[in-house]
C-alpha cells in the first residue's frame, strides 16, 4: 500500500490527523495554482477553502483515482474556471493583475512574487483562460495531458491543441520581451559612446 | 535546444514560492473538520464510525461509582488510527508533574483576575496562592493569608491558608470525579472537538452534577487542561472561566511574600470574629431566628447609611469598605428576602444564607451571606463573616 493510499484509508476512517496531513502536504500547490489562475488572494483562498471542505465531506466514501494531488489540483482549477466564467470576474481580475504589487501581500506572504512570476502572469493574461489552465497544470504541477483531459472532461487532442496554441503565444511574448531588453541594453551602450 | 523548449523551461522556473498563512490554514482546517464530522460516511474497511464523539455513552454515577471511576480512569480514546489518541491516565500523570500554575480567569461578573499557584507535587495541594483581581491582592500560604483592598487601604489577615480550591491542579481529574461528580451522581463525557478559537483539535471533558457543570479543554499533545469553563457552580466559587493556563513557569521572586502597607487598616479576622464587642447575642431565640435577625439588622443599617453599625455586625469588613462596595451599586433600597439556609443552623457553626436585596437602580441581587455562631465566655452569639462568591443579579 502506498503512502498516499494509507493516508486515504485513514481519512476515510475519519482521522482528523490524516485530513490535516493532506492539507499540509498539498496546500502550497493548491494555493499556488489558485493564485496563478485567479490573481487575487481572497478569491484564491476561498477556492482552496471550498476544495478542502468539499473533500472533507467525502470522508468515509472517497475513492482514490489517479493521485490525490491531481484530484485536488483539478478541483481548484474547476473552481477557478467557474469564477472566470462570471463576466465581472474577468475584468476585475485583470485589473487586479495589472495593479498587483509586492506590497499587496502583507504579513505572512502568500507568494514571493519574483520578477519572473509577475512577468509570467502578465503573459498568461494575454492567452485564453482554457490555455492558461493547461499550461500551468502541465508545467507547474506536472500533470500529463491525459490526466488533464480526464480532469477537464475533454479529449486529449483538445488539451494538446490548447497547450500548443498557448505556448506559441507565450513563446512569442517571451521572445519579444527578450528582444526589447536587448534593444534597451544596446541603446544604453550606444549612449555612452 | 528549440525555443519552445526554452519557453517551457522558463515557465517551469517561474513557479511562485508559496508560504501560506497560518490564519488561513486554521480557518480551512476548522471548517473541513466540521464538514468531516457531519459526513455520514463509514469506512467499509474497518467498520469504525467517523463520528466525532469517541465515547458512545455518558458515564452516569449511581451505585456502581467505583467501577465507573475505574473505567473512566482507564479510558482510552481512539480516532481511527492504530495508536490510541488519548488516555485519561495521561492527564492524570501529566498533572502529577505540575509544580506551578499561572492562569488568567474571569469571575461571574466578568471581572478578570490573574492567579499564580504553587503546587505541592507530593500531595497535589495548592500550597500557595496569589490572586490579583482588579488590584485587590490575595496572597495565601499554609501559614497565613492576606487580603488587601487598595481602595479602602484595608488588609484582612487570616491564620493559615484561607484560599483553597476543591479542584486542585495537581489532582485535577481525581477531584472532578471524587468531589464533584460521584457525590452527586453526576455525568462525565470525553469527546474529540475543535477549539472554536484556534481550530486546533482538543479533548473535551464535560462534567455535570446537580450543582456544577463544566467543560475542560485538554491539549492532546501535553495532555494538560488549557481552558476551563463553568456554566454552573456552587456558591463560593469565584472563577467562572479559566481562559489561559501556563504550567511550570518560574514563580516571580517574592510572589508570596507580603508586607502590610504601613498606613493600612489591619483586620485580623480571627480577632474580629471572636471579639464579643462584635456581632449579636443569641438569647431567647433559636439559631435560625438569630440568623434571620442579624442579617435583617445588617441590611437595615446599610439602607440607613449606618455603616459603622453594619461593620459591628460584619467586623471583617471596614465601614468604609461596606460603604464603598454597596455604594458602587447605587446604594441599597430594600431587603427583599432572607432565604432558607444552605446548612442546618442547629448543627453548623457556619451557615450560608441566600439574601436578596434591591439596589437603588432597581436591580435585585442574590448574595450568599455567612453567619458564624460562636461561644464566648459560655454565651452563644453570632456574627457575619462575609459572603460566599457567586452573587448574581436575579432581576
Amino acid at each position: 500500500m502506498t503512502d498516499e493510499q494509507k493516508l486515504i484509508r485513514l481519512f476515510n476512517q475519519g482521522s482528523r490527523d490524516a485530513l490535516c496531513e493532506i492539507y499540509q502536504r498539498y496546500k502550497k500547490d493548491l494555493f499556488g495554482l489558485a493564485m496563478s489562475l485567479l490573481h487575487d488572494r481572497p478569491t484564491a483562498e476561498d477556492a482552496v477553502h471550498d476544495v478542502i471542505v468539499s473533500f472533507a465531506r467525502q470522508a468515509g466514501h472517497y475513492k482514490l483515482k489517479g493521485t490525490l494531488k491531481n484530484y485536488l489540483l483539478t478541483a481548484v482549477a474547476n473552481r477557478a474556471r467557474d469564477h472566470w466564467r462570471q463576466p465581472s470576474a474577468k475584468d476585475v481580475s485583470l485589473e487586479r493583475l495589472s495593479a498587483l504589487r509586492q506590497t499587496d501581500l502583507s504579513g505572512e506572504q502568500y507568494a514571493i512574487l519574483t520578477e519572473e512570476f509577475k512577468r509570467l502572469q502578465n503573459m498568461l493574461s494575454q492567452i485564453p483562460y482554457e490555455q492558461r489552465e493547461i499550461v500551468l497544470l502541465h508545467l507547474h504541477y506536472d500533470m500529463t495531458f491525459r490526466e488533464i483531459a480526464s480532469a477537464q472532461g475533454v479529449s486529449i487532442n483538445t488539451v494538446q491543441s490548447r497547450y500548443r496554441y498557448g505556448m506559441e503565444k507565450l513563446h512569442q511574448l517571451l521572445k519579444e520581451g527578450c528582444e526589447h531588453e536587448r534593444f534597451q541594453t544596446n541603446r544604453r551602450l550606444d549612449s555612452r559612446l | 535546444m528549440n525555443d519552445f523548449k526554452q519557453t517551457e523551461d522558463w515557465i517551469r522556473g517561474s513557479k511562485p514560492k508559496i508560504a501560506t498563512s497560518s490564519d488561513m490554514g486554521r480557518r480551512i482546517l476548522s471548517d473541513a473538520q466540521t464538514a468531516m464530522a457531519s459526513s455520514p460516511g463509514r469506512s467499509r474497511e474497518s467498520g469504525l464510525p467517523t463520528r466525532r464523539l469517541i465515547v458512545r455513552t455518558t458515564f452516569r454515577f449511581t451505585a456502581a461509582a467505583a467501577i465507573l471511576i475505574a473505567a473512566i480512569l482507564s479510558l482510552t480514546l481512539f480516532d481511527g488510527t492504530v495508536a490510541p489518541a488519548y488516555a485519561v491516565e495521561q492527564t492524570i500523570e501529566a498533572m502529577r508533574h505540575v509544580t506551578t500554575v499561572h492562569y488568567f480567569a474571569t469571575d461571574w461578573q466578568d471581572r478578570e483576575m490573574e492567579t499564580w499557584i504553587k503546587v505541592n507535587p507530593e500531595t497535589g495541594e495548592n500550597d500557595c496562592h496569589y490572586v490579583n483581581e482588579r488590584d485587590q491582592i490575595s496572597i495565601s500560604t499554609p501559614r497565613i493569608t492576606y487580603f488587601y483592598d487598595p481602595k479602602a487601604n484595608v488588609v484582612r489577615v487570616v491564620e493559615g491558608g484561607a484560599l483553597r480550591s476543591d479542584l486542585r491542579f495537581g489532582r485535577f481529574i481525581e477531584d472532578v470525579l471524587d468531589k464533584m461528580i460521584r457525590p452527586q451522581h453526576g455525568e462525565v463525557q470525553f469527546t474529540n472537538e475543535s477549539d472554536p478559537d484556534t481550530g486546533e483539535e482538543v479533548i473535551l471533558l464535560w462534567a455535570k452534577s446537580s450543582t456544577t457543570e463544566m467543560e475542560v479543554m485538554i491539549d492532546p499533545e501535553t495532555k494538560l487542561p488549557i481552558r476551563i469553563d463553568f456554566s454552573k457552580a456552587v456558591p463560593g466559587q469565584i472563577v467562572r472561566s479559566i481562559d489561559r493556563i501556563f504550567y511550570n513557569e518560574p514563580l516571580p521572586e517574592g510572589l508570596f511574600d507580603y508586607a502590610i502597607p504601613q498606613d493600612a487598616q489591619v483586620i485580623r479576622v480571627a480577632d474580629a470574629v471572636n471579639n464579643p464587642e462584635y456581632g449579636m447575642p443569641v438569647e431567647g431565640m433559636t439559631r435560625d431566628e438569630a440568623r434571620v435577625q442579624i442579617i435583617g439588622r445588617f441590611w437595615r443599617y446599610v439602607i440607613e447609611g449606618s455603616f459603622e453599625d453594619a461593620h459591628r455586625l460584619l467586623p471583617i469588613v471596614s465601614a468604609g469598605q461596606i460603604e464603598n462596595t454597596l455604594g458602587s451599586f447605587g446604594g441599597v433600597a430594600e431587603l427583599v428576602s432572607v432565604g432558607e439556609p444552605l446548612q442546618e443552623p442547629d448543627t453548623h457553626d457556619e451557615v450560608v444564607t441566600p439574601v436578596r436585596v434591591r439596589f437603588s437602580n432597581g436591580n435585585v441581587w442574590e448574595i450568599y451571606q455567612i453567619t458564624q455562631f460562636r461561644l464566648i465566655d459560655g454565651k452563644l452569639s453570632c456574627v457575619l463573616v462575609g459572603e460566599e462568591q457567586g452573587a448574581k443579579a436575579v432581576e
